[in-house]
């Protein structure tokens, strides 16, 4: 475990893909105060039919790294690639135990990438 | 100290488990009685004539009894609820006949959102004025903004007989003294108290009390209501329907006299049964026992706590408390480190525990902490386990 625990904690001290986006079409919102996670995913579609992604975000360290994991390799894909993505790529890079016991907050950006990206169509 | 782990099935070799504080774990003899209900007599109450229903509501009201002797009530003024949320709420209700628009109602920055939000709801349904008084920074109750606050228009004062962040035993039997003295009704949240110390519901000074049945070693699914009988004559229900009224017409009703009045349909006949036998356990054990017991535990788990580098600790020192202590861990999120206490088998509860007014007010980290509660059967080994477990999260998060 202390493998994908090392691979989370440096999502989560160097963010990929963090910060707010100037000309963003989507902004969306993700989680509530009340369980303490809150993930932001911004969107912009670019001239070749890709998608430029970041977010913003506070809370704990699993739904901060999965942020930057999934803005990391959503940015630059087409829309139906992202919509593609689903747990698999989340459990194959935090591995099972947080998966496991860390549902909600792993796959908090990941869900609301995917509904910002729906939300484009 | 007492040794009475034996009589939990649910501690296992291993478990540490230190969230009573949401729910006490359940003894052999509340299960078994519950068990014996359902093998035996498992018929609904207060209705047939037959042996297992008259069975069954004796035992029921055997339960009710033991709840009232337990509390120094008559048992008409005990009702029987699913929890402490449920008995709060129907407090609210038997008092909203009571608040007018302009009253205030007067409710402390600790309490627990059952004991907040009814309030703030009445208040708006009302429109009554909803005013909040404070902690100190060092988590006791700040009796002068109350004094300041507690004006003649106040019609409610709602305050917990100790907090589920905090620990803090407020002095709530000043509060309710100086709250009837401006002609105030008394709400009392004693959710975390009852499993520690003995209530004598009249001395409190209260009108209303709502008690967890589930964090005095009953089952889940039970609470309590105690209230002043006056009061509970002709209180306004929760739930309307059957097994509550006196006689149904085509365009009217009347309504039973307390408690049937507010245990509308079938109620939690087994659970009800358990909770008489978790009093029973208490009372076995003792309460002197159980704070002499918990007493020493708590203020080991307060200094072991506060001894653990880049480990804060909220609240009052542990002579002032209840029998838990809320922390983080510098540099951590409280759900990284109770979700990784859980992986090595420590069970504790992070978030902001219904009580997020008192997370903002006090400006906690992330609004949130862990928190670790300890009951009778909990030993100084757990505690050890569980500051040798933020050690080594510490070293998992590279902190
Ligand atoms: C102080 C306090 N009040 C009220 C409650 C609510 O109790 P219940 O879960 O029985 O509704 C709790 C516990 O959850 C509590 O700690």
């Amino acid at each position: 475990m202390q493998e994908f625990l090392d691979y989370i904690l440096d999502h989560y001290h160097r963010p990929r893909r963090k910060g707010e986006m100037e000309g963003a079409e989507v902004v969306l919102k993700g989680g509530n105060p009340g369980c303490g996670d809150v993930v932001v995913i911004y969107l912009r579609r670019e001239g070749d039919g890709t998608l430029k992604v970041s977010f913003t975000g506070e809370g704990c360290t699993v739904s901060q790294a999965c942020a930057s994991i999934v803005c990391e390799a959503a940015d630059g894909k087409t829309p139906d690639e992202i919509l593609n993505m689903d747990y698999t790529f989340l459990e194959e890079r935090v591995g099972p135990d947080i998966m496991r016991g860390r549902f909600k907050c792993a796959t908090l950006a990941l869900d609301t990438l995917k509904a910002a990206v729906q939300s484009l169509k | 100290m007492v040794d009475c782990r034996a009589e939990f099935p649910a501690l296992r070799e291993g478990v540490v488990y230190l969230d009573s504080g949401a729910t006490s774990l359940k003894p052999r003899t509340v299960i078994e009685a519950m068990v014996k209900y359902y093998e035996e007599f498992p018929a609904n109450v207060h209705r047939g004539g037959y042996p297992w229903a008259n069975r069954a509501t004796e035992a029921y009201e055997e339960s009710r009894e033991k709840v009232a002797r337990l509390l120094g009530a008559h048992p008409d003024e005990v009702v029987f609820t699913k929890n402490a949320t449920e008995a709060l709420n129907l407090a609210a209700s038997i008092l909203g006949e009571y608040v007018k628009e302009g009253d205030r109602i007067l409710v402390s920055v600790m309490e627990h959102h059952a004991n907040f939000l009814p309030w703030m709801r009445l208040a708006r349904i009302k429109g009554a004025e909803f005013v909040i008084f404070n902690v100190t920074p060092d988590g006791y109750l700040d009796l002068n903004d109350f004094k300041k606050k507690l004006t003649h228009n106040t019609k409610v004062v709602a305050l917990t007989m100790a907090s589920n962040v905090l620990g803090t035993i407020p002095p709530f039997k000043r509060v309710a003294k100086m709250a009837r003295e401006v002609g105030a009704y008394v709400v009392l949240d004693g959710a975390q108290y009852l499993s520690h110390h003995r209530v004598r519901v009249r001395e409190t000074g209260a009108h209303l009390i709502g008690f967890s049945g589930h964090k005095i070693f009953g089952p889940m699914g039970t609470g309590i209501l105690w209230g002043r009988k006056e009061l509970l004559k002709d209180g306004n229900p929760l739930l309307i329907g059957g097994s509550m009224i006196k006689d149904v017409g085509f365009d009217n009703y009347e309504l039973e006299e307390t408690p049937k009045r507010y245990e509308a349909g079938t109620p939690d006949v087994g659970g009800v049964i358990g909770l008489g036998a978790a009093i029973d356990f208490i009372l076995k054990i003792g309460y002197d026992n159980i704070l002499a017991h918990e007493g020493e535990l708590t203020r080991y788990l307060y200094e072991s706590l506060r001894s653990v580098p880049g480990v804060e600790v909220y609240g009052p020192p542990p002579e002032d408390r209840t029998s838990l202590v809320a922390f983080n861990l510098r540099g951590l999120h409280p759900h990284d480190l109770a979700w990784y206490l859980g992986e090595m088998g420590i069970m504790v509860r992070s978030g902001g525990h219904c009580a997020h007014p008192l997370h903002k007010f006090l400006d906690i980290p992330y609004h949130q902490s862990v928190r670790a509660s300890v009951s009778i059967f909990n030993t100084k080994g757990d505690v050890d386990r569980l500051v040798e477990g933020i050690e080594r999260a510490k070293r998992a998060f590279r902190l």
